[in-house]
Formats: structure tokens, C-alpha cells, sequence
């Protein structure tokens, strides 16, 4: 339950995956309606990122423990220890709403203490926390945490990747929008125009990770020759880029290496 | 504040063009990229947000006199919510094909900033019907937007609609034929979402610019 | 007067507690019921994802949604099912809900197979099979100690002749990694535990137009007639030691292996999507070495009874 079958390199892996491979702004496209209507500054985009980084990693974490402990399946196993039979009881249904609680009020008591707390760190940060509760990155992070079923920590380590690279995204495409304010861009395409050409750009560059697979536990009998090959390959079609990576295990071999079941 | 009071419609209508959420509030983008890959997909995102949104707003506006204000944005959020899983509890028992491929991003429609925006923006300031109509319209507006990526993506990225091959078979290129048609791939992957709406974009400016 | 604001200030506070626990209880309410009122058709939706599956790979179910008998020249031609039986129809006709529901009930069942082959029912083993099927769906029914198989009954000739029917197939439940995110399908082999009758992939997240294209049926159609267990060039087929499984190629089976008896087991791979395919091909090879005793105990009989 709180480790599950990854070890400490897997962890790593997973981390390095949900920052670049499946970064939440480039891959997911989630996040973006928050910051596009927001602003086109570098600072904005930083404070964002930070305060979004702390939101889903604690939220991510008491979401957690609802999905275990309320709304997974067989998740009210532990009422059994006060007499009452829970065995047939589905919660599921009341995942989102509990999540999305969770995450508003979690921002709402995060808000009311930075500003009792430190009134210079309200003044940069604390506009931006009611603006995140309704990040659709945050929500989406603990859904996709959720259907993947991960145990405690790489669950953790999940959602702090996922922030990292959604701060890293809009960081990005801030400083490029900054440039572009000043560049002699076609008048119909200023402002909101250009901006989805160049994060569609940006998304294109992001798919050059496809195929690194970092993550998978070291247990199945024989986690093998699947991983990783590195290829492009997902490209497809487009001017015959093909599979250009290189095929082989090129030093990206860290889920398979020991088996080490039953640890 | 106007003498001429604008019939209620204007709501409706005021939503699918001059103020589409997506084009020009630049809102819902999440989903528009996440889902516009077949159309059947975007069609069921697009009726269910415009449920929600109108609902939602309907609700939102019905309560708004005796809502706190401090707990303003909480209850709005709870009623979406409540909202959103009627229609993937409603999926998951007659669409079931569907809701596997929208999985999650039904979920997300609660972090959909059109839903939140309408019901922020206009639904708690005005009376219930007015509220229903603006929201409808929100959801239309995006629906249409929705039913336009999703078309042209399918029709190049696949050579369907909704899965009816469109483009002939026989078109394609083989092994005997090297030279015929291919599918376009990029437009199946989700950079192609972008460029296509912000092409959209610049089509919408030119024209309300005009007009 | 700071003790009317006091006053007003709690005032609001209840009221504001007393809103908020109302409004959670409608909610809590409304979502309940209807939860529960909705339960049954999502239960019944789900069955119904996995019998079609399940009839799509033992190609009773064409993959257009029509079922389909095979003729005495062996093709397969549009059937009409009526009270589970089917019977050979002039054009496509598209089944209810409940009419695949019923065909799935009379000619697949569960059973179990232990590491060395030895067949055993739920009810022997004492396990019930929904919860069996829920809980391992997952992690795979191939690492259990007692795996899950279906066998495929013959096609009743009519409502008297459900009893002791010839069993023309058995269908495995194949579990894998794709690109993204795990893939399960299912593999229909024919009674000599040797030749493929038909595969689905009921749950896949890869790219769509690339690697999704596992769950298309242009791509599935290469499977029916291919061999599981690799011939060696002699032409004879070493059971219990010969590579078992589906290969997918990178290209053209017919450029790449040629006439070689690999070519028998393995089909094309797709363009752009290699590592979709190489998820496939090891997902056979690990789930179908699980059952490799019942295989070849199979095949044994099989070969006795001639």
C-alpha cells in the first residue's frame, strides 16, 4: 500500500516520466485556460506554477486517502473493524465531488493562513489560490493518479512530477509569449491566435519523448525486452519521419534491471 | 444601465457567436484539444458540457438569494459536480463504449472554466430563465466549436466520420499503389487541435471584426 | 454594539453551516439514488463489453456487430440468434442487448486450469467467478495459481440439444503493456491448442490511429489461422519446447520472414506504432506460457481422438 512492488530507481523514473514524457501541459493539455486568460508575463506564470506545485502535491496526497479509504472499490473495508457490514457498498460515485472538495477547501485554508501567516508571500501568491482550485490540471492529476492505482509514495511522486512539469510548460510558454509581444506577428493571429500555433509547436516538441517508458514496477515475471527502445516511432507518418530512434536497450534500462518480487 | 429591455433569447444567442466561449472568452480549451479526436467523442462532450453548463447555472440561480457569500464558490462548485456525475453515471449505463474513451475528462468538466465562468459570471447576477439560456447557449457555442476540430480531424486523421469510411478505400496507397493517399496522422495527435483552433480563432476575428 | 456584531457575525456563521449541511444532503440524496438506480444497467453494460469481446474473438460476433455462423464450406456467413441458438440468416441483422447476452450464456463458459494443466470448475475450486474475475482482472488471471479459461460449446441445433455439446474452441484472457497504459484482449484458439480462431482487444489506451489500431478489425483479421506454438523448420512442431506465442513484426511478415514456419506465427506490425506491437507479442508470449501445460495436454488429446 505504500510502496507497492516500485523500488527507489522506479520512483526516479516515474518522477523524470511525469515531468517531461507526460507533462501535464504539453501531452495532457490541461492547465492552460487558467494561465491563457491570466496573463503573458514570466512572473505571473512563476507564481502560478509555485502555488500550483504546492496545491496538487498536498491535495494530491489527501486525495489519496479519500480513493483508498472512501470512494475506491472495497475502500470501506476498514468500517468492518466497527461491526458493520460494508462488503456490498460503492461509494465511487461520489469520487469527483469529494476531490473537488477536498481541493477548494484545501486551497481555501491554505489562502486564509498565508495571509495570517506572511502578508508579503499573500501579495504574490495568494491571488492566484482561487484561480487554482478550478485548474483542471489539478483535478486531472488526482483522476489519472487515481486509474492508475498507485501505492502511497510513487503516488506522491506522481503528483509533484506532474506539478513540476506543468510549472515548467507555462514557464516556457510565458517566456515565449513575452518575445512574441514584441514581434510583428500577422494582426488576426495576435495575442490568442498565435499563441495556441506556438504551444501546438511546443506540443510537437514535447512528443519527441514518446516511447521512454520509466515507470513500471520491477515485478511481472518478466518485465523483459518491452521497454525502452527510444523510438520516435509514434510520429508516424509525417514526411516519413518513421522510427528514427534506436532500437536496443540504450541506457534506459532502469525497470529492468533485479527482479525483486516479494520485497 | 440600458431603458430597452433585450429579449431573453439574446442570452441564447449571444453565446454561439459574438461571445462563443471558446473563440473569443478563450475558455474550455482542456477539452477541446483532450477529445476532438473522433466525433462521436466530441459530440457526447459537447451535449454533456451544455448540460451541465445550463443546469448548472439554472440551479446557481435559483439559489443565488439565500446563498452565503462566503461559501459562494463552494456551492456553485458542488452543484456542477452534482451535475457532471449525473451525466457519467448516465454514461457509464448507456454509453458504456464512450465513456471508456472519455474516462477522465468527464471528470474534468467540473474544472471546465466555461461552466464555472457562466455560473460566476452571469448566472447568480440574473433570474433562472435568462441564467438557463446563457448557459445552453455556452455549451452550444462550444459544442459547435467541438463538432468542427472533431470533423476536420477525423476526416484527415482517419479518413472517417464517425467511423464510416468517407475517404475510398481504394484511394489509398499500397504496396502495389506507393504514391496513393495516406491519412494525415498529425491530425490525430493533439498539436493539431491547437493549430486548428487557433486558425479558427483568427477566422473568428476577421470576421466579427467586419461584421 | 460589538456585541450586536458578535451576534450578527454567529448568526451568519449558522446560517452559512446550516446552508451548506442541507445543500450536501440533497446532493448526497439525489446522487445516491440515482446511483442506485443506475447500478444495474452499468453492471449490465460492463457484462456486455466483455461477452461481446469475448463473441467478437471466437468470431461468433463479426466486429460490424452482427453475428455469424460458419457454412459446411467453412466461411463465415450473417446468422439470426433466437432464445441463444443461431441460425444462418440472408442478410446482417444487428442483435439486442439481450439476444448477445443470451448467445454469450449458451455457448461460453469459465472454467479453471492449475500450473500443470489440470482442468477444475469454480464450483470445485470453491471460488466464486465474479469476484475472481474482478479482482485479478488487473494483475492477470495467468499468474494465479488457478487461471481463468472459457471454453466455447458448439452451436446448439436446437433448444433440446444444450446438453454434452462438442467444444469448438477455448478463449484466453490476455493481459499486457502497451505504449501507454496496460492493454487486455482475448485470444480464441481451436480445440488442437494450436491454431488461433480469433483475438480482440477490449481495453487499450494507445495512440489513437497508431497503436490503437489493435482493436481494429482490419488489423485483427491477419490473426484466424495463425499458430501459436512455432513450427521448427522440420515441419514438426516440438510442444513443449517450441517459442509460444503471436509475433508481431516491425513491417511485412512477408518481407521479413518470408517462408519460414516463423512467418506462421507472427503477422504485420504497424507502421509508427512498434512499441504497441511489441507490448502485443510479449503480452502472448508471457500470458500463453502460463498455460503451456494445458496446451499441450490439449493437443495430446486432440491427436488421440483424431
Amino acid at each position: 500500500m505504500w510502496m507497492g512492488d516500485y523500488t527507489f530507481l522506479n520512483l526516479f523514473g516515474l518522477f523524470i516520466q511525469a515531468i517531461f514524457i507526460e507533462n501535464f501541459l504539453l501531452v495532457n493539455f490541461l492547465g492552460m485556460c487558467t494561465y491563457l486568460a491570466c496573463s503573458n508575463k514570466l512572473k505571473t506564470a512563476n507564481g502560478l506554477g509555485i502555488a500550483v506545485v504546492f496545491v496538487l502535491t498536498i491535495s494530491g496526497v489527501l486525495n489519496w486517502f479519500v480513493h483508498r479509504f472512501i470512494t475506491g472499490p472495497s475502500a470501506l473495508a476498514w468500517l468492518e473493524y466497527l461491526g458493520l457490514n460494508t462488503a456490498n457498498i460503492n461509494l465511487g460515485f461520489l469520487e469527483f465531488l469529494l476531490f473537488i472538495s477536498v481541493i477548494a477547501g484545501f486551497t481555501q485554508i491554505l489562502e486564509i493562513i498565508i495571509e495570517k501567516v506572511s502578508p508579503a508571500l499573500y501579495m504574490s501568491l495568494g491571488l492566484y489560490l482561487p484561480l487554482i482550485a478550478v485548474n483542471c490540471a489539478i483535478l486531472g492529476a488526482c483522476l489519472f493518479a487515481v486509474t492508475r492505482d498507485y501505492p502511497f509514495i510513487p503516488n506522491f511522486t506522481y503528483v509533484t512530477g506532474s506539478a513540476l512539469g506543468w510549472w515548467l510548460a507555462i514557464a516556457l510558454i510565458a517566456a515565449i509569449r513575452e518575445r512574441l509581444a514584441t514581434a510583428n506577428v500577422v494582426p488576426g493571429l495576435r495575442g490568442m491566435g498565435i499563441t495556441f500555433i506556438m504551444s501546438g509547436l511546443m506540443s510537437m516538441a514535447f512528443m519527441g519523448f514518446t516511447g521512454i517508458k520509466l515507470a513500471t514496477p520491477t515485478t511481472s515475471a518478466e518485465t523483459g525486452q518491452t521497454g525502452q527502445t527510444g523510438q520516435t516511432g509514434q510520429i508516424g507518418q509525417i514526411g516519413q519521419i518513421g522510427q528514427i530512434g534506436q532500437t536496443g536497450q540504450t541506457g534506459l534500462r532502469l525497470s529492468n534491471e533485479l527482479p525483486e518480487r516479494g520485497q | 444601465m440600458s431603458s430597452t429591455k433585450l429579449p431573453v433569447s439574446t442570452y441564447f444567442t449571444d453565446q454561439i457567436w459574438s461571445g462563443n466561449q471558446v473563440l473569443v472568452a478563450v475558455l474550455g480549451i482542456c477539452s477541446a484539444l483532450g477529445v476532438t479526436n473522433r466525433l462521436s467523442v466530441a459530440i457526447t462532450m459537447g451535449l454533456s458540457v451544455s448540460f451541465v453548463t445550463a443546469f448548472s447555472s439554472l440551479f446557481v440561480s435559483l439559489l443565488r438569494k439565500i446563498t452565503p457569500d462566503s461559501v459562494r464558490m463552494i456551492t456553485q462548485l458542488a452543484i456542477i459536480s452534482v451535475f457532471v456525475i449525473i451525466i457519467d453515471q448516465f454514461l457509464q449505463a448507456y454509453f458504456f463504449s464512450i465513456s471508456k474513451v472519455l474516462s477522465v475528462f468527464v471528470g474534468l468538466i467540473i474544472t471546465n472554466c466555461i461552466v464555472m465562468g457562466r455560473t460566476e459570471g452571469m448566472a447568480k447576477n440574473v433570474e433562472p430563465l435568462p441564467a438557463f439560456l446563457d448557459g445552453l447557449g455556452a455549451g452550444m457555442g462550444y459544442a459547435i466549436i467541438l463538432f468542427i476540430v472533431a470533423f476536420l480531424r477525423e476526416l484527415f486523421g482517419f479518413g472517417q466520420l464517425f467511423g464510416y469510411q468517407i475517404i475510398p478505400q481504394s484511394w489509398y496507397a499500397t504496396a502495389a499503389n506507393p504514391d496513393g493517399y495516406d491519412n494525415f496522422v498529425l491530425m490525430v495527435s493533439p498539436p493539431a487541435a491547437f493549430f486548428i483552433i487557433g486558425g479558427l480563432i483568427y477566422l473568428s476575428r476577421k470576421f466579427q471584426g467586419n461584421g | 454594539m460589538s456585541e450586536s456584531n458578535a451576534a450578527t457575525v454567529s448568526k451568519q456563521n449558522s446560517y452559512t453551516i446550516l446552508f451548506m449541511v442541507i445543500l450536501s444532503l440533497i446532493c448526497a440524496v439525489i446522487l445516491s439514488t440515482l446511483a442506485s438506480a443506475l447500478r444495474e444497467p452499468q453492471e449490465m453494460a460492463k457484462e456486455l463489453d466483455r461477452s461481446k469481446q469475448m463473441l467478437i474473438a471466437s468470431r461468433i460476433l463479426s466486429p460490424y456487430g452482427y453475428f455469424q455462423v460458419q457454412n459446411e464450406k467453412g466461411e463465415y456467413v450473417p446468422a439470426i440468434a433466437k432464445g441463444g441458438i443461431l441460425a444462418p440468416a440472408e442478410k446482417k441483422i444487428f442483435p439486442s442487448k439481450e439476444q448477445i447476452l443470451e448467445v454469450y450464456r449458451t455457448r461460453i463458459q469459465g472454467f479453471l486450469v492449475d500450473a500443470k494443466g489440470v482442468a477444475t470448475s469454480f464450483q470445485k475450486a470453491d471460488i466464486d467467478e465474479q469476484k475472481y474475475v474482478q479482482d485479478f482482472r488487473k494483475t492477470g488471471y495467468y499468474q494465479e495459481p488457478l487461471k481463468l479459461i472459457y471454453r466455447i460449446s458448439a452451436n446448439p441445433k436446437s433448444q433440446k440439444d444444450l446438453q454434452d455439446r462438442p467444444i469448438v474452441g477455448y478463449v484466453i484472457p490476455i493481459n499486457g503493456m502497451g505504449l501507454w497504459d496496460a492493454i487486455y484482449g482475448y485470444l480464441a484458439i481451436e480445440p488442437n491448442g494450436d491454431t488461433v480462431i480469433g483475438i480482440s482487444w477490449y481495453d487499450q489506451k494507445e495512440t489513437p490511429g497508431l497503436g490503437a489500431n489493435i482493436a481494429e478489425p482490419e488489423w485483427q483479421s491477419q490473426f484466424p489461422g495463425k499458430r501459436i506454438f512455432q513450427e521448427s523448420p522440420d515441419g514438426k512442431t516440438n510442444f513443449s519446447t517450441a517459442p509460444l506465442g503471436i509475433t508481431v513484426v516491425k513491417g511485412k511478415v512477408g518481407e521479413v520472414l518470408g517462408n519460414s514456419p516463423k512467418a506462421l506465427s507472427a503477422v504485420d506490425g504497424m507502421a509508427g506504432a512498434t512499441l504497441t506491437g511489441n507490448g502485443v507479442t510479449d503480452a502472448y508470449r508471457m500470458v500463453l506460457a502460463a498455460y503451456r501445460p494445458f496446451l499441450i495436454n490439449l493437443h495430446a488429446k486432440n491427436q488421440a481422438s483424431g
